[in-house]
C-alpha cells in the first residue's frame, strides 16, 4: 500500500515525507539488518472552518518540553527521542488521511422557523422552508433533534409557556412523519425566556414567535 | 422535563465503513450507525474501514483504517456545557473537532497516544499512531 510504504520511509526524516508527497517514494533498498523502527506518533493541525486561530499541545507522556503547533498544517512527529515540527499543505494532508476527511459526521446545524401570533401555526414562508429543512435532516446519519419552542412577549407568561410547547411539537410531529425517530427528537418550549429581539412585555415581535432545530 | 432518552450517553456513531466493533465491558459486538456510545467504550476499525461518531458536547471524531479509540471519561452538562471529554487513540489514525466543552474550558479535554498527551485551544487536528516497535 504506497501510503503505508510512505509512512515508512519517512519515519526517517520529515523532509523525506515532503519529498515523496510531491513524488513517488524511492524504492526500498535491500536491507538484510533492520533496526527496529522507533514508533512515531505524528499529530497534524489543521485550519479552523471559521479562520479563527488555533493550535495544538504536544507533550511526550515520558516527561520532556511542550511543543506548539499554531500553523495550519504544521506536523509534530513524536518519537521517543524527539519532536519534529514540519509544515505540509491541505493536499499533502488529505491525501494522507482520506479516510478521515470522508469519514468526519457533518457539524451540528441549527435552523429557525416562523409563528403566526398566538398560536401554532408556521408563517406561510416557514410553512415552505420547513419542508426544504426536513428533507435536508432526513438525509443527515441517524440524525438527533433538539426542538426549542418560542414566543414574542405578548400575554401572560404561562399562556407563553404553552404556546412555545405546541410550536415546539408542531415541528417535532412533521420530523416523526418524515421518519425520524421519535427518540432521537427532544422537543422543549422556552416561552418568552430566550428573546432573538429582545423587547418590552406585551411587545409583538414576528422574530421571536419561532422554532429553533438544531440537528446532530 | 424528562431528560433526553440518550443523556447517559456519550455519543452515536453517525458514519460506519466495513466490520467495526465496539468492545463494551469485555464483549465485542458490530458497530451501526445510530448505535449509542459509552464510558469505556473501545471502537476498533479493521483495514479497509473507517468510522465517525459524534459525542453530546458536539465533538466529532472520525477513524481511519486499523485504528483504536477508547472513549475514557465523557461528562457534559447541557445546561452549563461544562463537562470532561477524554480519549485515547491507541492505533491509527483519527480526526478529532472539539465540541463545545473545549471551546469552553480546553483543559477539560485530553486526548492522548500511548505516547503524547495532545492539549487543544479550540481546535480540528490529526493523530496518526506509529507502528509498535
Amino acid at each position: 500500500m504506497p501510503r503505508e510504504l510512505l509512512r515508512r520511509t519517512g519515519m526517517l526524516a520529515v523532509a523525506a515525507v515532503l519529498a515523496a508527497c510531491a513524488a513517488p517514494p524511492p524504492a526500498p533498498a535491500p536491507a538484510p539488518v533492520v533496526a527496529p523502527k522507533p514508533k512515531t506518533d505524528r499529530v497534524t493541525l489543521l485550519p479552523q472552518a471559521d479562520g479563527t486561530p488555533s493550535a495544538v499541545v504536544v507533550r511526550p507522556t515520558t516527561g520532556g518540553s511542550e511543543t506548539l503547533l499554531s500553523t495550519p498544517f504544521a506536523t509534530a512527529s513524536i518519537s521517543a527521542a524527539s519532536v519534529e515540527t514540519s509544515v505540509g499543505n491541505a493536499d499533502q494532508v488529505r491525501a494522507r488521511y482520506k479516510d478521515l476527511y470522508e469519514a468526519m459526521p457533518p457539524a451540528r446545524r441549527s435552523y429557525l422557523v416562523y409563528f403566526d401570533t398566538g398560536g401554532d401555526r408556521l408563517t406561510a414562508e416557514s410553512a415552505q422552508r420547513l419542508n426544504d429543512i426536513l428533507a435536508e435532516i432526513a438525509k443527515l446519519p441517524a440524525p438527533e433533534v433538539l426542538v426549542i419552542g418560542h414566543t414574542d412577549t405578548v400575554g401572560s407568561a404561562v399562556i407563553n409557556d404553552d404556546i412555545s410547547m405546541q410550536r415546539a411539537r408542531i415541528v417535532r410531529n412533521r420530523l416523526v412523519e418524515r421518519g425520524i425517530d421519535p427518540q432521537r427528537i427532544e422537543a422543549v418550549g422556552r416561552g418568552w425566556r430566550e428573546l432573538l429581539v429582545p423587547t418590552r412585555e406585551g411587545v409583538a415581535e414576528a422574530r421571536n414567535r419561532r422554532v429553533e432545530i438544531q440537528v446532530r | 422535563m424528562a431528560p433526553p432518552l440518550w443523556a447517559s450517553d456519550s455519543g452515536s456513531a453517525k458514519i460506519v465503513q466495513g466490520d467495526v466493533r465496539v468492545e463494551r465491558a469485555g464483549v465485542s459486538r458490530p458497530l451501526q450507525v445510530g448505535d449509542l456510545l459509552q464510558e469505556k467504550d473501545r471502537i476498533v476499525v479493521p483495514a479497509g474501514g473507517s468510522a465517525g461518531i459524534t459525542l453530546r458536547d458536539d465533538t466529532r471524531i472520525s477513524m481511519g483504517p486499523r485504528s483504536t479509540l477508547v472513549i475514557n471519561r465523557f461528562v457534559f452538562d447541557p445546561q452549563t456545557q461544562e463537562g470532561n471529554v477524554d480519549t485515547s487513540i491507541l492505533a491509527g489514525t483519527m480526526r478529532y473537532i472539539t465540541g463545545l466543552v473545549g471551546r469552553l474550558r480546553p483543559s477539560a479535554v485530553r486526548v492522548a497516544t500511548t505516547t503524547t498527551t495532545i492539549g487543544i485551544r479550540g481546535t480540528d487536528f490529526i493523530v496518526e499512531v506509529g507502528d509498535a516497535p
